[in-house]
């Protein structure tokens, strides 16, 4: 209806957000929501200091500059026998009572990755210790989620004081027999300033390591130690909160700082990996899942059944996928290996549901029987996990999908959690992302495809009526994308009332109603649909003195927001954005035009805006373009940015008069 | 509706021990092909039938209560998959556990027009500990399609006889059949509260069973009740309406006396003055458990020389400043003065009894008034139900006046109780002489959400943009979320909520007052946008902020009670500063209107002059809960109310 969403407006200016409106439940690749990616992976100790990246990504919006974390320590030593120890201590000062938040720390921690020893004080402004945190007062919890089952859980410890400001001391162990990499280093969470952090990792001799830091450079000494060992430790400091509730800033994904550090070689599950080339990695991958494809007899002869008359592989790969669909659901399991290795196809084949990595492995299975080749793909998929660096082999991944090789010229994606999208549709969520292809020794990373239709522009054509002080509009417009992927589920599963409190969720728009929606699907472009409304704005139109004022409702900029004064952040675009926008008034009997814009054309570096009318007889009609172009620009162009959307708003928010002569 | 009340009592003689059946009909293969929901035809899910049964057992050497429960449910669409999944909370503490003794879960599903079942038992049950005392008992239905019907057998025992389950035949799911039989316990009195709606019920039966209950070689007669209720329609949840438990259909149980098996009895459910005793020692223990603290902490915050109402507002703020609130509720104390002054973390009884600890000591006099939240729920003022209350805040007795007062919130201002208090009424814990009666104090805000906003526009014509002027004062509950938001430096959404016309750019933005709670908080702004014009016309929105952009009362139909839990009185001065040259085309006509026994008024006056427009919106709101049957009233006020607040002025130069 109008290109640019509240919604997506707000998503351009947080650019990390995960659509919300869809409902948590409601979008097609489930393993969207961020728990789930947390939990999809989290039998992975550095997945559980990504939880921390990752909560803390969610809650900077409300960022701080008073309190702070005055030094934080992570020492990891790594035994002879290859089990990590990790020992973190932190020192927090709590500024004032509005800080108080600050003095409840979480630490998580699950099956994989007890807690062996947990301490915590509170200093007062000179440093010394107050009271010790007693254990009883020290709260665990499992973190309840909207997953069937769960075993991450966290310990929750309140450390309040009355005397501000103080200092909150934490120190806490935690033992890994397997892992798969060192915890993340993220020396500023909950955005908070970081004054001091060090990493140190002792590991024995000849064990080797990677690692990379990202929006920040710490400095590093290695030291080789008597017993061979070897010492790295790095260090920062002086980090500072960032911004990132300006609109149209980077992500912050790609500002706040953070560290990744793997070990080259590993044993999990019994199996030993490499972290030398992504080859490595994806036969480990090849190897952990490998055996558990197989189905019970009686199900094979039924694939084969299914397939056996239709000649085309692809056709083949259509109808199983259509099998998958009707047949299974996504329900989230996360337990011991269940976070890394999928639960078998058997599994799937009785209980009809599974996780991504099952549904994926099961859909695999299915091929298999029809003598089909796939391949089980893990991939960073979503926007809101720290994006993948192509250069560093490491388990950046967050998601499973199938990769499908019907002929030599063909490929197919198939995303298996979700039973509305159309055959071969990758969405949002995974289009364009990096999937690693599981095939033992020529495994290899590569992006998946954009959508067919990417690059249509949205257009939206409206007729509207008056009638007495409310207009009435016909609308029809082209959807995609995350809009398709919301509303195309609720047609799916024919839930029409959620169907229409979707189509009301968005619209930015207030006091109107709708009498009628309808949706169709247009071949040409899969992904998308047409969507054909009636909508009733209330109130709407102001008469005085013979005249109508009819002021614009469909608008491609709907939300108004302050100009910020002191730019922290660049200006960052992070899709192009097109969308045109028509709308024909039919101008009731003896009315005529009075006024109506000028005919305008914008351009700048960023964009481009147009918008023209037409009148005639009995109607006028107005067209309006606009378009963005994906790029960013230094914090010094953002008043022109600023400037030319405004000035859009503007042109934009012209009313039009119709008048009795 | 009416809720009847109905003792329990039995009598001991020989009988048969009581008998657990809930069998169903056999499902069938129009059950599995059935599309729609014959009560409903938009749900993605239906109950179509849920029985229990409900029954005391010996076990361990005591009386447990069982429950054996048998849901059906129908799926009909993708949507409702979300229902083919089963979720149980079992309940324990240091001595005794709930134990579900008893489970199967079985999947109809029609393939090739035949049904294909698939059972699971108690081995496929995930079992998470959410945290102390509760324990979640999970499982996924296998097996599930489109139309597919999914059914839960199960058995729980429970020692805790206190609060035996409710048992509910409204879900947010229509549910075709509910049926529960109690069979009570001849040791055990309990009274019964039923919420059946505008249904009535097809069976509502009890009898005696002369073999009812058997404890060790004896068995006692007990008398069965039978509720039956019939095409119950899914819970919607409406906006402005307190917990949904209050509105459900459903059964809940209360203890009122149980009997030893030497015969003594004891009374649970007594007089409100019963209950009082029997609070008082445990909070005057907790008040008295630290006088020494107590007095140095009076020494410390000083307090000498000042009127009553000055010392208990210096006292409050230390409290309420320096104590975090850990967001328990609940009347009872955890822990003494002593852990609480070392923690400083306490629960909200913990919290305010210190408070009234504090006040007592300095003279003034305090007690503890006992509610029920607004998410906990109504109080029935004919059960003496301690467990019906969840809060425990302050109630002062002054020479000037009684107030409340609590301290788990420092936004609050003194003397106004958190908003999930506003809810009926609260029970003063005191001390009550033989033929005095118990007291109970209303719930109320005691200021309204005053908002008063001036607003003084004007245009410069030099770059074609209105500046404007804003002055808002905030009170009450309003007041408070946004001293919440502006401690998190959230001014942004504030400015966002508040102003949603036009593009904008904020050249001032000053708060005053905002960490003193007693004050009005005042934001002022300035703030500059382009000019609306058309043609040779410019029209301005009298209102830069206005909070009527829509109606909020959006249900056609409402079948709840408004309950809105503030009151509200907005004042809107505006002032439009006429350029020269330019003259009046439109302005609203002045108006003044009244509804729902003039508990709702709306009064807008506007004055022009040749140099100004001059506009006093006044809308209140003076009542905190309207009944259904008012509904239409309230929401045609409000659209009334929106389309006055949505009109614009209209100025155009001579000619």
């Amino acid at each position: 209806m109008f290109k640019l969403t509240d919604k997506e407006w707000k998503d351009l200016k947080s650019q990390n957000a995960v659509s919300s409106w869809g409902g948590r439940k409601k979008i097609p690749n489930v393993c969207i929501k961020l728990p789930d990616y947390l939990k999809a992976n989290k039998s992975i100790p550095v997945l559980l200091t990504l939880f921390f990246l990752l909560t803390s990504f969610s809650a900077f919006s409300q960022y701080q500059k008073e309190s702070q974390i005055v030094n934080y320590e992570i020492n990891c030593v790594v035994n002879s026998n290859k089990t990590l120890l990790v020992n973190i201590t932190k020192l927090l000062k709590i500024e004032s009572s509005k800080d108080r938040s600050y003095a409840i720390q979480r630490i998580y921690y699950n099956e994989m990755s007890p807690i062996t020893y947990i301490s915590a004080s509170v200093l007062d402004k000179n440093k010394k210790r107050v009271r010790k945190i007693k254990k009883k007062e020290i709260t665990d919890y499992s973190t309840i989620t909207e997953y069937l089952y769960s075993d991450s859980r966290y310990k929750e410890i309140r450390a309040f004081s009355e005397n501000y400001p103080y200092y909150i001391e934490l120190k806490y162990r935690k033992e890994f027999q397997e892992f798969l990499s060192f915890p993340t280093w993220l020396p500023q969470e909950r955005n908070i300033s970081c004054i001091y952090s060090t990493y140190s990792l002792t590991i024995p001799e000849g064990y080797k390591i990677h690692y990379r830091f990202y929006n920040f450079k710490p400095s590093e000494t290695v030291t080789t130690n008597k017993d061979g060992t070897t010492t790295y430790v790095w260090n920062t400091g002086n980090l500072f909160p960032v911004n990132t509730a300006e609109l149209f800033s980077p992500p912050l994904r790609k500002v706040v700082p953070y560290g990744r550090i793997i070990p080259d070689s590993f044993v999990f599950d019994d199996k030993r990996g490499y972290m030398n080339r992504w080859s490595d990695l994806g036969n480990w991958i090849s190897e952990l899942i490998e055996g558990l494809d197989k189905l019970p007899e009686e199900e094979i002869n039924k694939i084969k059944k299914l397939t056996d008359s239709s000649h085309s592989e692809k056709e083949k790969v259509k109808i199983l996928y259509k099998y998958l669909q009707n047949n299974t659901r996504y329900i989230g399991i996360f337990e011991g290996t269940g976070g890394l290795k999928p639960y078998d196809a058997n599994y799937v084949c009785n209980s009809k549901y599974g996780d991504c990595k099952a549904l994926t492995n099961y859909m695999k299975a299915l091929l298999k029987a029809a003598d089909i080749k796939s391949f089980y793909c893990v991939i960073n998929a979503g926007d809101k996990n720290p994006p993948i660096d192509t250069g560093f082999v490491a388990n950046q991944f967050n998601h499973a999908v199938l990769m499908v090789l019907p002929s030599l010229t063909d490929t197919i994606w198939l995303e298996c959690t979700s039973q509305e999208i159309p055959f071969a549709y990758l969405g949002t969520f995974t289009r364009g992302k990096y999937a690693l292809v599981c095939n033992y020794k020529n495994s290899f990373l590569t992006k998946t495809p954009e959508g067919q239709c990417n690059n249509t522009p949205l257009t939206l054509t409206a007729f509207a009526t008056i009638n007495n002080d409310s207009l009435l509009f016909n609308t029809t417009r082209l959807i995609k994308g995350k809009e398709f992927e919301y509303i195309n589920h609720f047609i799916k599963t024919k839930d029409s009332s959620k169907l229409i409190k979707a189509f009301y969720n968005m619209l930015p728009y207030a006091n109107f109603t709708v009498t009628e929606v309808a949706y169709q699907t247009k071949p040409d472009c899969t992904g998308s649909l047409i969507e054909q409304s009636a909508i009733a704005v209330k109130n709407h139109l102001q008469h005085f003195n013979n005249t109508i004022i009819i002021k614009p409702f469909f608008k491609l900029l709907p939300l108004n927001h302050t100009l910020e004064a002191n730019r922290e952040n660049p200006v960052f675009i992070s899709k192009n954005i097109s969308n045109t926008d028509s709308i024909t008034y039919l101008i009731p009997g003896n009315y005529q035009v009075d006024f109506v814009p000028k005919d305008t054309l914008l351009t700048s570096p960023f964009g481009r805006y147009k918008q023209s009318y037409i009148v005639s007889d009995s109607t006028l009609v107005e067209i309006k373009k606009f378009s963005l172009y994906k790029n960013s620009y230094p914090k010094d162009n953002y008043p022109d940015f600023r400037k030319f959307l405004n000035e859009i708003y503007k042109l934009e928010s012209q009313n039009i008069l119709f008048k009795k002569p | 509706m009416r809720y009847p009340i109905l003792a329990l009592f039995c009598l001991i003689t020989i009988g048969v021990f009581a008998q657990s059946n809930n069998a169903l009909p056999e499902v069938t293969v129009s059950d599995l092909k059935a599309t729609k929901c014959s009560l409903d035809s938009s749900a993605n899910a239906a109950i179509l039938y849920n029985a229990g049964n409900l029954y005391f057992w010996e076990h361990n050497d005591r009386f447990e209560y069982v429950l054996a429960k048998t849901t059906r449910i129908k799926v009909y669409n993708k949507e409702g998959y979300q229902y083919a999944k089963f979720n149980l909370l079992l309940s324990y503490n240091g001595l005794d556990s709930e134990k579900l003794i008893e489970f199967k879960a079985t999947s109809y599903t029609l393939e090739n027009g035949k049904i294909v079942k698939k059972s699971v038992g108690k081995k496929s049950l995930l079992v998470e500990d959410v945290n102390k005392g509760l324990t979640n008992v999970k499982l996924a239905f296998p097996n599930i399609q489109e139309g597919s019907i999914v059914e839960y057998t199960y058995k729980v025992t429970s020692p805790f006889v206190m609060h035996l389950t409710s048992w509910y035949f409204q879900y947010d799911i229509p549910v075709l059949k509910s049926r529960l039989k109690f069979t009570s316990c001849p040791f055990y009195n309990y009274v019964y509260l039923v919420n059946r709606g505008n249904l009535n019920f097809s069976t509502d039966t009890s009898y005696s069973l002369s073999h009812g209950f058997k404890a060790g070689e004896q068995t006692f007669k007990t008398t069965v009740y039978e509720w039956e209720l019939d095409s119950i329609p899914a819970f919607v949840a409406e906006p402005y309406m307190t917990t949904p438990d209050d509105y459900l259909l459903k059964v809940d149980f209360q203890l009122q006396s149980y009997y030893y098996i030497s015969g003594e009895k004891f009374e649970v459910l007594t007089t409100w003055k019963q209950m009082i005793d029997e609070l008082l020692p445990s909070y005057n223990a907790f008040i008295k458990s630290d006088k020494k603290e107590i007095k140095s902490i009076l020494k410390n915050i000083n307090i000498e020389d000042t009127s009553t109402i000055e010392k208990a507002k210096t006292i409050w703020r230390y409290v309420n400043s320096n104590f975090y609130y850990n967001h328990f509720n609940g009347g009872q104390v955890n822990q003494q003065i002593k852990g609480l002054v070392k923690s400083k973390t306490g629960n909200a009884a913990e919290i305010n009894l210190f408070l009234i600890s504090l006040l007592r000591e300095a003279g003034i006099k305090a007690n503890p008034l006992l509610l029920s939240t607004r998410s906990h729920g109504k109080l029935y003022y004919q059960y003496p139900l301690l467990s019906r209350f969840n809060y425990l805040t302050v109630l002062v007795h002054d020479s000037i006046g009684d107030y409340y007062l609590d301290a788990t919130n420092p936004f609050l201002p003194f003397g106004l109780l958190p908003q999930k208090c506003i809810n009926g009424y609260g029970l003063e814990i005191k001390w009550v002489k033989k033929n005095d009666d118990v007291k109970f104090y209303p719930l109320t805000p005691t200021i309204s959400d005053r908002t008063k906003i001036q607003t003084f526009i004007r245009l410069d014509k030099q770059s074609d943009s209105l500046t404007t002027k804003l002055l808002c004062k905030y009170s009450g509950y309003e007041a408070l979320n946004y001293r919440k938001m502006f401690v998190q430096n959230k001014q942004e959404p504030f400015f966002n909520e508040v102003i949603q016309n036009g593009m904008m750019s904020l050249k001032e933005m000053k708060i005053e007052n905002l960490n003193k709670p007693e004050k009005d908080l005042t934001v002022k702004m300035n703030i500059s946008q382009p000019a609306e014009r058309a043609g040779n016309k410019i029209l301005v929105s009298p209102l830069l902020y206005n909070p009527y952009t829509e109606n909020v009362l959006k249900l056609k139909n409402r079948n709840y009670p408004i309950d809105f839990g503030f009151l509200s009185d907005e004042h809107f001065n505006v002032n439009i500063a006429l350029p020269q040259g330019y003259q009046v085309d439109y302005t609203p006509p002045d108006t003044s209107f009244f509804a729902c026994d003039s508990t709702l008024s709306f009064k807008l006056i506007t004055q022009t002059s040749k140099a100004y427009i001059q506009m006093l919106f006044v809308i209140k709101r003076s009542k905190l809960k309207y009944e259904p049957i008012s509904y239409q009233a309230l929401k045609q006020f409000y659209e009334e109310v929106v389309a006055l607040c949505n009109k614009k002025i209209i100025i155009s130069a001579h000619l």
